[in-house]
């Protein structure tokens, strides 16, 4: 089975992602990429994390690698393994290490989702030694200078078992992501979906009424990427009703009693 | 409604339905007394279906009362004028409750009163009552802001700034969706009213008020303690007039913010509006003054003239149009309402007559300045105590606690000074202690945003000297007093004092409640012995079940990655290279270590109502579950709870954590009888602690119940439930999974609000019990 290996120029990232600065992120991410420093983005979900990497990779002109964290994700899926290609076997870098080769960035999103021992390797990296052990080739990778690495962490869903060590974190330099306030988000939702400005106001409006329900029966307030799903299926000639219920409603919530809350939020705004 | 009328030959059906004689309050019935009564053709009129189903119904009732069922029959032709036959379900159960919860008596008058009693208008009344919508409309207030508000049904409709009091029902328009969006209109009215100041009325900001020939000083002016709103009303002679403008006028300029970011619910109230209007009665027999304030409202809700006759009158009419144009535009100010007042009332002065109070619109409701400003008052209170305890946890976390210097950035020094309209500030992201900075936590940050919204600055008071902010110091000064007559001591050994949660006010009553721990009772092993006798059959089966879940080590072959080579999967490898095949990757094998690592805590209902036939029950079904559990390796705990008003909590310990499974606990659990109340809160809250303290993966909480939370005191109803709900909602935050089993029969909708929809679960029959609970317990931990 041939495995098709992007070559690392399509990790680049051409065209300006669309990214409305907050606060000063933008500078200390650069700064930080100058010291050779890994930055920890903090935030709720769906708040423009991933976003703001596009914007950064295109901006400092590095390949972006992106790896989803999940609970199966080890060590090895990140630095490479050995596959059998034909008649040989054949080491295959993971995206770690040719990020760390290429001098890429290396984003691992939502970090506490992945298995422990991948501290084993994240480490090395974000100290100062800026080095990679890959065990099973035996052989050190010492990273490119332009190499950073960058996690992402979700402070909403503490679990026991998932928490980022104080020996991890303190190796970082962290940037706090928040919704963005009102002007700015309806700016960003409009954009992104395509609906004018006062619908773009309503749904921003929803949002913020979600927020306040935190802890209060929802366990998380809508992010701006559901007022921008919510967006896009208005656009699409949905209506705003039934775009906010799908996009919305049913997936913040399972409860009937906080549905129809929430169905009475919509009708208050549209 | 039509019924059928066929030939019955079922005569005596209906006399069988109770044993005879039949004893009722009054007098003993037998076949002959019904007969004469007309028993016998008491359910002529119905079809053979719905005869039936009536039937059942009686049956039921008189398997519990008969002389409920006397009665049902008597009225049940009265009764389906007003319900349907589908609704006789929910009615039953409606009066077995009350037969259950207050007496014979209290459900015999429910019967007899049928439509007109309370509790039959709260669930089949016309309209919509307050209790089917609250839920989802406290949901909704919490959305439209920071602020708590609270909801209540009353006879009058207000806020005091905390709390939203609206009817307990209302059925104003034919439709039913109409008369919930009135209740959902009433609430954000009174919510903004909160919001955008209307009580917030700074005198100081009204130039006009000294220059205005108008009015003259009312003995009621005093300057200091009443609030700011009665203060202006009592400017004019006629401090009605006044009153009712202002309240008008406000709701305008509220209605403008409603346009402007609730424009879906500015429509339906604009739609609402015209219906209101349509039925309100102009009587030309009004006043002149009140008859330009009809007129001026009529034109407000529904946007047509009404012509008046006099010419006079209809000038000022038309003047008094553009108070409502002004106060329609955005961004205005409660003073610029009470400008308008001013001026309104200017115009109102030069006609001749009294003022006769107009009838107010529906949801506008009333103002009430002294409630609001002890709603104020309690509010800022309860935000100070809240601020106080958030600084004492963030304390608590320093190395050392008993003298902390805490600055605060923007602190005012100067002591808290209502009359004093700061700036608001912005909230800062850190204090601090003993000089060195500190982040100040999320929950933190919202007190202090609500502390700048009222006060524009945290007062100097708020932070007091150092040695008051030692954690144990500050739960001292929130304790109650405690009675003489407990009969529990706090200083006994084994009695834990627990607060608990009064939804009224949505804050713990502190230090309220006295549980006691303690060894529960040796019964004999006569009992243990017999059960697990007669049900060894089923004890085998149910360890086997178990066991197949024991198996926690797993093998996963063919693998891309693993800590060991699968050598089946190699050697294929190595025979397709050889025949010409490309191999697969997968060559590796992992063992997947599933341990299990579980502790449960049981919390067993021991209370009265247990006794007899479900008390069995539960001690079977424990003794086998035990038995079950010893296949597994799971580390269980088993406590019951009774116990009789808030100063006497029991929990006995059947089987704490430490103890192995032996004779003992047999005995134990051999020994549970029915006690008393089920205060449920504090079991809980407990049991959360023991478990916190348990090592492990997954801790289950699974509570064994026959019933909604009840105690002597209060704690029962609506009290009761809250504060369990509030009880579970801190052991779900302490990583703990609650789960309830319930043998109530009634309807569980409380059950969902406590436990949360999808943790809970129903046994119809009691018999059932020793098998359903090993089979809840697995499907939870697989």
């Amino acid at each position: 089975m041939q495995n098709q290996i992007k070559p690392i120029e399509a990790y680049y990232i051409e065209d300006e992602p669309y990214y409305l600065p907050s606060h000063n992120e933008v500078n200390i991410f650069t700064e930080a990429y100058r010291n050779h420093l890994p930055v920890l983005l903090k935030g709720p979900t769906g708040c423009g994390k991933t976003r703001f990497m596009e914007y950064m990779a295109w901006h400092l002109k590095r390949p972006l690698l992106t790896v989803a964290c999940h609970d199966d994700l080890t060590s090895g899926d990140l630095v490479g393994r050995y596959l059998i290609q034909g008649n040989e076997t054949v080491w295959m870098d993971g995206p770690l290490a040719r990020a760390v080769k290429a001098g890429g960035f290396c984003y691992l999103d939502e970090i506490v989702e992945a298995r422990k021992d991948t501290t084993v390797v994240i480490h090395p990296l974000s100290d100062n030694r800026r080095i990679l052990p890959m065990e099973k080739k035996g052989e050190v990778l010492t990273a490119a200078p332009e190499f950073m690495l960058i996690l992402s962490f979700n402070p909403g869903y503490q679990s026991i078992m998932k928490d980022l060590k104080p020996s991890t974190r303190q190796r970082f330099v962290s940037l706090e992501f928040d919704y963005p306030e009102e002007a700015g988000e309806t700016a960003i939702v409009s954009k992104e979906s395509g609906v004018d400005e006062d619908t773009a106001k309503r749904l921003v409006r929803l949002g913020h009424m979600t927020r306040n329900l935190k802890e209060k029966g929802l366990d998380e307030g809508g992010s701006t990427r559901l007022l921008i799903n919510a967006g896009k299926l208005i656009q699409s000639g949905i209506s705003p009703h039934d775009a906010c219920q799908a996009a919305i409603t049913h997936t913040l919530s399972d409860d009937r009693e906080m549905q129809q809350s929430m169905n009475e939020m919509i009708s208050s705004l549209f | 409604m039509a019924f059928l009328t066929e030939p019955q030959d079922s005569d005596n059906d209906i006399l069988s339905v109770f044993e005879l004689p039949l004893e009722t309050g009054s007098k003993i019935y037998y076949a002959e007394d019904l007969e004469e009564l007309g028993f016998l053709n008491l359910l002529d009129g119905f079809s053979n279906e719905i005869r039936k189903t009536l039937l059942l119904h009686a049956q039921t009732l008189a398997d519990i009362k008969p002389e409920l069922a006397f009665h049902f029959l008597l009225k049940v032709g009265d009764l389906l004028k007003f319900i349907k036959p589908e609704a006789l379900d929910k009615w039953v159960a409606l009066v077995l409750d009350i037969s259950d919860v207050e007496g014979l008596n209290p459900a015999k008058e429910f019967i007899l009163a049928l439509n007109d009693h309370p509790l039959f208008i709260r669930h089949w009344g016309e309209g919509v009552s307050f209790f089917e919508v609250h839920g989802i409309l406290q949901n909704y207030v919490h959305a439209l802001g920071n602020q708590d508000f609270h909801l209540e049904p009353g006879p009058n409709h207000y806020t005091d700034t905390q709390t939203i009091y609206v009817p307990e029902r209302i059925s104003v328009f034919p439709r039913k969706e109409d008369n919930a969006l009135l209740y959902k209109i009433m609430i954000t009215h009174k919510f903004l009213q909160t919001k955008l100041g209307t009580y917030g009325l700074d005198l100081n900001k009204l130039h006009q008020v000294e220059h205005t020939a108008a009015f003259q000083t009312n003995e009621h002016f005093r300057k200091d303690a009443t609030p700011p709103l009665s203060r202006f009303w009592n400017l004019f002679s006629d401090p009605l007039l006044a009153e009712d403008l202002f309240n008008f006028f406000e709701t305008i300029r509220i209605e403008a913010w409603i346009k402007e970011n609730l424009p879906g619910l500015f429509r339906e109230m604009n739609r609402l509006k015209k219906q209101l209007g349509l039925k309100r009665k102009i009587n030309s027999k009004l006043p002149p003054k009140s008859l330009i304030v009809h007129n001026l409202i009529n034109r407000w809700l529904t946007g047509d003239i009404i012509p008046l006759r006099e010419p006079a009158l209809a000038k000022v009419a038309e003047d008094m149009g553009q108070f409502l144009d002004s106060l329609g535009l955005s961004r205005t100010t409660v003073e610029d309402t009470a400008a308008a007042v001013l001026g309104a009332y200017g115009k109102l002065d030069g006609i001749p007559g009294f003022y006769d109070p107009v009838t107010p619109v529906l949801f506008m409701g009333r103002l009430k300045p002294e409630e609001a400003e002890r709603g104020r008052q309690k509010r800022r209170e309860a935000t100070r105590v809240k601020f106080r305890e958030e600084l004492a946890k963030m304390i608590q976390d320093l190395p050392q606690c008993d003298q902390v210097e805490i600055e605060i950035p923007g602190t005012d020094d100067a002591p808290e000074d209502k009359n004093k309209s700061l700036p608001q500030q912005q909230v800062p992201s850190e204090l601090l202690m003993d000089g060195n900075p500190v982040p100040i936590p999320e929950a933190m940050r919202k007190i202090i945003t609500e502390i700048y919204e009222d006060l524009g600055a945290i007062p100097g008071a708020y932070v007091a000297t150092a040695d008051d902010m030692s954690g144990h110091s500050f739960r001292s000064l929130c304790q109650t007093p405690t009675g003489t007559s407990n009969i529990l001591s706090e200083h006994t050994a084994g009695v834990h004092v627990y607060d608990e949660w009064d939804y009224r006010r949505k804050g713990y009553r502190k230090r309220w409640v006295l549980l006691r721990e303690s060894d529960a009772t040796m019964g004999d092993s006569d009992f243990s012995n017999e059960v697990l006798e007669r049900y060894r059959g089923m004890i085998q089966s149910i360890k086997r079940q178990f066991e197949r879940i024991q198996l926690s080590q797993v093998l996963l072959k063919r693998q891309k990655d693993g800590d060991r080579i699968d050598l089946d999967a190699a050697i294929e490898g190595f025979a397709d290279q050889h025949a010409g095949l490309i191999p697969s990757e997968r060559v590796f094998a992992h063992m997947r270590r599933n341990k299990r690592n579980i502790a449960t805590a049981f919390l067993i209902d021991l209370s009265g109502s247990t006794k007899g036939w479900i008390n069995d029950m539960e001690r079977t079904a424990l003794l086998i579950l035990s038995e079950a559990l010893q296949v597994l390796k799971d580390r269980f705990a088993i406590y019951g709870f009774s116990g009789r008003t808030r100063k006497r909590c029991e929990l006995f310990r059947i089987k704490g954590f430490e103890e192995a499974y032996g004779e003992t606990i047999k005995e134990r659990i051999s020994g549970l009888e029915p006690l008393d109340y089920t205060r449920m809160g504090p079991p809980i809250r407990h049991l959360t602690g023991i478990l916190k303290q348990v090592e492990a993966q997954t801790r289950l909480m699974i509570t064994l119940s026959d019933g909604k939370p009840d105690d002597y005191d209060i704690y029962k109803g609506q009290y009761g439930i809250e504060d369990t709900r509030q009880a579970l909602l801190e052991t779900r935050q302490a990583g703990i999974h609650p789960f309830c089993i319930t043998i109530d029969k009634a309807e569980h909708h409380y059950l969902s609000h406590m436990y949360g929809p999808a943790n809970y679960v129903f046994i119809d029959d009691i018999a059932k019990l020793p098998v359903k609970i090993p089979e809840i317990y697995r499907k939870l931990t697989t």
